[in-house]
């Protein structure tokens, strides 16, 4: 085990150099120059060249790619054109609001998501299911633009329970944890139902329920388990997804998120902000991505890494 | 208070975004300020002779003090001009200095400016805000740490990104503000805005807002809405190189063809007035008695025809790429004009694309029709940096590439012409041939609104958007 965690983290390394390159490529030869925004149309020839030469956007690209890459082999991943701080101290002050939302929602959709989905699955055809699997689709399917106002107009002028944005107190996460988990509940409550069904024809279920064993302990102890692959599977990729900053979300309930920042940044042409959010967002993509290999094998003791 | 977006920067020699200006406006003063017909009176300046167009002295207003208690001094001024036409400093204001030739401090409270030429948008340019100078230790007041201004709030504290709050400066030499801080809290979403103030935890949203919000928030308990007439100008920009589009006849026609007074009753739900010009009718140089294209389709089609461009077996004469933002109105004014022209015989075809590559695009001159908005025009010199030849990117926003010889030649005697009166006629002059030759189609300047709490009083919407009323709200409680 160690050496496969060992062998994916080494492998993160050519593909953080592939993001890198890439993102540096697309946001260079996409129209849209950061001193013409910063500078506004007034500024002077002069002024512009000079700022260009200040930011190194004068140079060859090659060479400003090799610096670039340079700075990120030193762990430096360059200052912000618009405020000149560095990227690294932004990108890490926006961490833990990103967390936290994605974690919260996060834990809506399995809070709602499992118990239902298994309801639906025991109950499959009759009512029940119907009820669940109904409020699933409505979940999916109402847009977060229109889902966040909701549960402001609701909960934060109606209850007055909660704040009606920003990132202040336990139970600002709250509501945007809602907006962000309702539309991953519905994901996750089809895909356990799915699952779950699919593991209850197998022969290990009739064999545990021909034992005698009681009906709840056959689903949560053997039957759930088993379904958890396919389940941890759009899981990981969901949990990448709100990691990476739910930019909807984020504007409506203004969450300092990371989504929020990559957006300001790349309509503010902020070339080492964009490259800097994309790399961070690579880098959880691939960790949580190792998270979910690794809970697999957890979930099934057939899957081993070292063989 | 609630800002749609974050400032980019409190130092006023930098300041490019509306926020950003407006806000490093509270902190600071200019030698200038705009007045609400956008001419320039005393602000840190008492007053100021002009000698042969060329030289201008001033003479500060006396007693005035930084926030950290530091007499404002010539020596500071002069400080602030010279690191604005320093390009290391990188300030977008460098340009508007450029015919400053020379900066001399006279004694502690007058200051002296030698120009290379006449230059009358001097004053104007004058209105950016005065920094310290540097003190011994070599931080300049507003680059290193705090910001250091003489403007009735000074900073207290700023989370970037996301709020900045400032405190009154009780020793502010028109008096102290009446309300002790304010608190700007940056939320992007209009409607979470609203819902800020609906609840009550917001309790002034200065502007911003999109036109059908208002009737909604009229509904609000406890809110009042505010209305005012803006600086603003929001047009449609035509690219005379293109071949059809250089015909003068087609552009007369476009403007005929399209109803400018729905398009602010419904698209602008009434809150715009029809444009003229660029000017706004308040400005000071505005004139009004132009050539104005009403609306009529049946001379819209006999221009098209005139100018050889008659309806095929299809009804179509030319199409046309109206190049859009990726906002909202931007693309709604497109699908208007795209029924509209269509109804004389030219399809549109509508492109969006997000702000960074439009913008590219536009400046490079990669567009047929587009539209746009000119945000708090000030000196009627703008006329020069929008029309003039020699303002063809990237010199100026010509992006158009509009050419008039009278025009250029106007504008140039405009610049050079100290007198206030003089300047009027000549830039009445330059409005009267733009709305004739169309390089733009001037459409309507907005009804800015703000919504606040019923008892916070005397908050003023002013054209230009900024922030100066702050100084005398107080709450009626």
């Amino acid at each position: 085990m160690r050496r496969f965690l060992l062998r994916r983290l080494l492998l993160l390394l050519p593909i953080l150099w592939g993001v890198a390159t890439l993102v540096f490529l697309l946001i260079h030869l996409i129209p849209g120059d950061p001193v013409e925004i910063m500078l506004g149309e007034t500024a002077l020839p002069a002024a512009k060249a000079s700022l260009r030469a200040r930011l190194r956007l004068d140079l060859p690209l090659f060479t400003q790619y090799g610096l670039y890459l340079g700075g990120l082999v030193r762990g430096d991943l360059g200052n912000s054109f618009v405020t000149q701080e560095g990227v690294a101290g932004i990108i890490r002050r926006t961490l833990p609001a990103t967390i936290e939302l994605a974690a919260a929602g996060l834990a809506v959709a399995l809070l709602l998501a499992l118990p239902l989905g298994t309801m639906a699955a025991v109950f499959a055809g009759r009512p029940p299911d119907r009820v669940f699997m109904g409020a699933a689709l409505v979940g999916l399917s109402v847009p977060n633009f229109v889902l966040g106002p909701l549960l402001i107009l609701a909960f934060a002028i109606g209850t007055g329970l909660f704040p009606v944005s920003g990132r202040e107190g336990a139970a600002s996460v709250i509501l945007p944890a809602i907006t962000l988990g309702l539309a991953l509940a519905g994901i996750l409550s089809r895909m356990t139902r799915a699952s779950l069904l699919d593991v209850l024809t197998q022969e290990f279920v009739t064999a545990a329920r021909a034992r005698g064993l009681p009906e709840r302990r056959v689903i949560l102890r053997h039957a759930l388990r088993n379904a958890a692959i396919p389940i941890l599977t759009v899981l990981g990729l969901q949990a990448g997804a709100l990691l990476s900053g739910a930019i909807i979300t984020e504007t409506i309930f203004s969450w300092p998120g990371l989504g929020r920042l990559t957006l300001q940044a790349i309509q503010s042409r902020d070339f080492p902000l964009v490259q800097g959010c994309v790399l961070t967002i690579a880098g959880i993509y691939v960790l949580v991505h190792l998270a979910t290999d690794c809970l697999y094998a957890w979930a099934d003791p057939r899957i081993r890494y070292d063989a | 208070m609630a800002l749609e977006s974050a400032p980019a920067t409190l130092d006023p020699r930098l300041a490019t975004d509306a926020v950003s200006v407006h806000l490093s406006g509270l902190l600071f003063n200019g030698l200038t300020r705009l007045d609400a017909q956008a001419e320039p009176v005393p602000d840190l300046a008492a007053r100021w002779e002009v000698s042969g167009g060329r030289e201008y002295r001033f003479t500060l207003r006396p007693g005035v003090r930084f926030h950290d208690g530091r007499e404002l001094t010539a020596e500071d001024v002069a400080f602030t001009l010279r690191s604005i036409q320093d390009p290391a400093l990188g300030s977008p204001l460098r340009g508007a200095l450029e015919p400053v030739e020379s900066i001399e401090v006279l004694d502690r409270s007058t200051l002296r400016l030698r120009l290379r030429r006449p230059h009358a948008p001097l004053l104007t340019a004058l209105a950016g805000g005065v920094v310290p100078r540097p003190t011994v230790d070599g931080e300049s007041g507003a680059t290193g740490g705090v910001p250091v201004g003489t403007g009735p709030f000074r900073l207290a504290r700023l989370v970037p990104r996301e709020e900045v709050e400032v405190r009154a400066f009780p020793e502010h030499f028109a008096g102290p503000p009446r309300l002790t801080s304010l608190r700007f809290r940056v939320i992007p979403d209009a409607t979470t805005r609203l819902l800020e103030l609906r609840k009550g935890t917001v309790d002034l949203l200065p502007g911003g807002l999109p036109p059908e919000l208002l009737p909604a928030v009229r509904n609000f308990p406890h809110v009042r809405v505010l209305t005012g007439p803006s600086s603003n100008t929001t047009y449609l920009a035509f690219n005379l190189r293109d071949p059809i589009l250089r015909s003068r006849r087609v552009r007369a026609a476009v403007a005929h063809a399209l109803d400018r007074d729905g398009l602010v009753a419904h698209l602008m739900r009434g809150l715009a007035e029809p444009a003229t010009g660029l000017l706004p009718p308040r400005h000071w140089a505005y004139r009004g008695d132009v050539a104005r294209h009403p609306y009529d389709p049946a001379r819209a089609k006999a221009l098209l025809d005139s100018a050889g461009y008659r309806a095929g077996p299809d009804g179509v004469r030319f199409p046309l790429t109206f190049k859009a933002t990726t906002g909202e109105l931007s693309r709604a004014l497109g699908e208007i004009l795209q029924e509209q022209l269509g109804r004389v015989g030219i399809p549109v075809r509508i492109v969006s694309h997000e702000w960074g590559t439009f913008f590219a695009d536009i400046r490079s001159g990669n567009f047929q029709v587009t539209a746009l908005t000119w945000v708090g025009i000030a000196d009627p010199d703008y006329l020069h940096y929008i029309f003039h030849s020699e303002s063809v990117p990237p010199q100026g926003a010509n992006r158009g590439a509009y050419r008039n010889p009278e025009v250029d030649r106007l504008l140039d005697l405009a610049r050079a012409t100290p007198e206030r009166d003089r300047r009027r006629v000549l830039y009445g002059r330059v409005q009267e041939i733009l709305a004739e030759d169309l390089p733009y189609i001037f459409l309507w300047h907005e009804v800015r609104w703000a919504a606040l709490k019923a008892d916070l009083r005397d908050f003023r919407l002013l054209p230009a958007g900024d922030f100066a009323a702050l100084r005398e709200v107080y709450w009626a409680r």
